[in-house]
């Protein structure tokens, strides 16, 4: 199994890479770092992204490239059934509000469509993937969502600095997102989103918050 | 001024003449022919526009030079530099800095691609406006030095652009053998450009990688899919591109189990305009294939140097039991039924019997005597000595290198076999011989048929589709015929029945 990274060159594909490398060390895993074009890449893709790879094989995990052809919701969704992938992980500068938004947001699409479980990180303003306590959204957090609060409880994460903005993890629901007691939590929070989605997943009622770290 | 006999920068320092010097002191081309042409300039400057025109439209006359002169701005660029280029004729210093600049032009003319034959008919045509000019301008008694000037100056010039196409030539031509050499490599070597296209390939690209192998694609659709992913390729080309230092792939499998291909590939980062990545592709299929038979081989000889140990180590207890069940056999009256029970407990001796002596026959190195053999004969001989009734088709005159003894041997087995299979069939049809061009010989029963779990363990010891039997005859058979540098194999062969195929080689 492999955690899957779809990532292009922005700030929160690099924060989903730091995500997924302590994600697949927890799981003993390797990572997979993809990128997609519509036409074919020059070598200088493959030759960043080995860059982006050589401090987390510093640390020892094993990390592949790929590079691939296409419509990128349709390769992910293919290539994370193909692998198989036990988790995607990728970067979004935020959730659309409004069903307006909907069409935009690749994180968006892929959270609802692909079958392997996602999450969608939403750094924080410094690019960090992970900072402070980590929170988990809902009563009824979804399985997957705590999977990845329990993945994420290792004595090696930057987290339970009380000074800090928490992480938050979201369970992925579009009512709950844009209308219900969630909406607006994905643009305002200034803590890092980790929105958890991926095949059939929903977000229970309500707040208050549930923290995980004490 | 510097004259053309001082040095300069250019030259090697206390080295022979460069070409220029040689050529300047072979047509005698003097300080005074220098200054002579620089006397001309100042009469010749004011006719640079008219000697322009004229010789660009002497040279558009010709539909060779119209061809490569197509644009009216080129045109009137060339009619400037024609000026200058005049200018510095005349002017001088004709030294080798002034050789550098008008080799430069020479190769300027190579690459615009216009034909030489132009160029050295449109010196003649300014050499002659300048001798015009000089015996209109000139006192008399100069005219002829002058011109005499211009005529090694402009044989200079042209000698200049002659060495400037043979030099194109010569690279054209050394190029194309290199492109030849490239093409003809008995290996596959591709070189990806910066977008990761095929600027090149090897023929045996095609050859290994199939259709797409087209260059100009991008190596993606170059390499077959499942090569890409099989090698992690590029993992590995990243790695290559990010360090700049040679990467080996030393194995990628394609397919599975006997139908597996390996590869191994190389991957040589490199800094030229057209090519900053090579890949060299080798397939291992055929090397790996021989280390497995070779690790069989080794192993199937530790196992037979055992059994045959065992063998030995048993021979001696049976043949004791043997011997002293016959004693006590004896000792009892004719109709003791124990006699009918001791009967049947030396059948199994004589059973074990058998099996140590066909496990030290599997066990023995073969030492084959090869000899030149009548096939015919000696499937005959072999259809007599195994009693089976037999078909003897195919050809009458078939010979093969090959070990008489053993030969029969494996034919006997075979025989034997194929009537065992048969066995069940009333009336049992004969066993077909068929001698074949190969030269072959096949043995074809109608009995069941080898199924299909069993093919491919057929030849390995121990394995049998007799309720009673060793099953070590067709392995000790096979490894005879690799002893004599054949084989030993089951053909295709249609339902009902099956076929095995004695492989040998040609008698010389």
């Amino acid at each position: 199994m492999t955690v899957l990274v779809p990532i292009d060159a922005t700030d929160p594909s690099r924060a989903a890479v730091e995500l997924a490398s302590f994600m697949a060390q927890a799981l003993g895993q390797d990572m997979l770092l993809l990128h997609i074009a519509e036409s074919p890449p020059p070598l200088s893709i493959l030759k960043e992204l080995d860059t982006i790879a050589e401090p987390y094989r510093a640390r020892g995990l094993q990390v592949r490239l790929r590079s691939s052809q296409g419509e990128v919701v349709d390769r992910i969704c293919r290539l994370s059934a193909q692998l198989p992938a036990s988790w995607v992980v990728m970067g979004t500068r935020g959730i659309p509000l409004t069903a307006g938004d909907l069409g935009d947001s690749v994180a968006w699409r892929v959270l609802q469509r692909v079958e392997t479980p996602v999450v969608a990180v939403r750094p924080a303003a410094d690019g960090a993937a992970l900072m402070g306590r980590l929170s988990l959204r809902s009563t009824e957090p979804h399985p997957r969502a705590q999977e990845l609060a329990r993945l994420l409880q290792t004595p090696d994460l930057p987290l339970f600095k009380v000074d800090q903005p928490e992480t938050t993890i979201l369970s992925f629901d579009r009512d709950c997102l844009t209308q219900g007691p969630c909406e607006g939590l994905v643009s305002h929070s200034p803590g890092p989103i980790l929105l958890v989605g991926g095949g059939n997943c929903y977000c229970t009622q309500t707040p208050p918050s549930k923290r995980i770290s004490s | 001024m510097q004259g053309p006999f001082q040095r300069d920068p250019l030259t090697e320092p206390g080295g022979a003449p460069t070409p220029w010097e040689e050529m300047l002191a072979y047509v005698d081309f003097s300080p005074a022919d220098a200054a002579r042409l620089l006397t001309l300039l100042p009469f010749a400057e004011s006719h640079f526009v008219a000697i322009t025109e004229r010789f660009y439209a002497r040279v558009l006359g010709f539909p060779g030079a119209r061809a490569v002169l197509t644009h009216d701005g080129q045109v009137e660029r060339l009619k400037g530099t024609l000026r200058a280029w005049m200018a510095d004729l005349l002017r001088g210093p004709h030294d080798l800095t002034y050789w550098q600049k008008r080799r430069r032009i020479g190769q300027v003319h190579v690459r615009v691609g216009l034909p030489e034959r132009y160029v050295f008919t449109a010196l003649n045509l300014i050499r002659q406006d300048l001798c015009e000019i000089a015996a209109a301008a000139l006192p008399q008694e100069e005219v002829l030095f002058t011109c005499h000037a211009l005529l090694k100056i402009t044989d200079l010039e042209m000698a200049v652009m002659s060495g400037a196409y043979h030099e194109a030539h010569e690279e054209r031509r050394l190029r194309s053998l290199q492109d030849l050499i490239v093409q003809n490599l008995p290996v596959t070597v591709l070189c990806l450009d910066e977008n990761g296209r095929v600027t090149s390939a090897t023929r045996p690209s095609s050859r290994l990688l199939g259709a797409t192998a087209e260059v100009g694609r991008h190596y993606e659709t170059f390499l077959p899919e499942s090569l890409i992913e099989a090698a992690d390729l590029h993992t590995h080309v990243g790695r290559a591109l990010a360090t700049g230092h040679e990467i080996s792939i030393p194995r990628a499998v394609l397919g599975t189990k006997d139908q597996a291909r390996h590869f191994r590939l190389t991957l040589v980062p490199l800094d030229h305009e057209l090519a900053r990545l090579l890949i060299h592709i080798e397939e291992l299929t055929d090397v790996v294939r021989a280390e497995h038979r070779l690790n069989q081989a080794e192993a199937l000889a530790r196992v037979g140097g055992l059994a045959a140990h065992l063998a030995h180590e048993i021979r001696n207890p049976l043949a004791a039991i043997s011997a002293t069940l016959q004693v006590i056999t004896a000792s009892f009256p004719a109709e003791d039924r124990r006699r009918a029970i001791l009967s049947k407990v030396q059948d199994q001796v004589h059973r074990l019997d058998r099996l140590v002596s066909d496990l030290l026959g599997y066990a023995r190195p073969v030492s084959a005597r090869l000899e030149r053999l009548d096939l015919a004969q000696l499937a005959r001989d072999a259809i007599s000595q195994s009693n089976v009734e037999c078909r003897l088709e195919g050809l009458d005159s078939l010979f093969a290198r090959a070990d008489a003894q053993y030969l029969c041997q494996v034919l006997v087995n075979l025989l034997q076999n194929a009537s065992e299979a048969m066995s069940h069939l009333d009336p049992k049809p004969p066993v077909r011989v068929r001698l074949l061009p190969g030269p072959a010989i096949e043995v074809c029963d109608h009995g069941p048929g080898i199924h299909a779990d069993v093919r491919e363990r057929l030849f390995e010891p121990f394995v049998t589709t007799k309720t009673k039997g060793t099953g070590l005859g067709l392995a000790i058979s096979r490894k005879l015929m690799i002893g004599m540098g054949g084989n030993l194999v089951l053909t295709d062969h249609p339902a009902p029945g099956a076929c095995f195929r004695i492989e040998l080689t040609e008698a010389v």
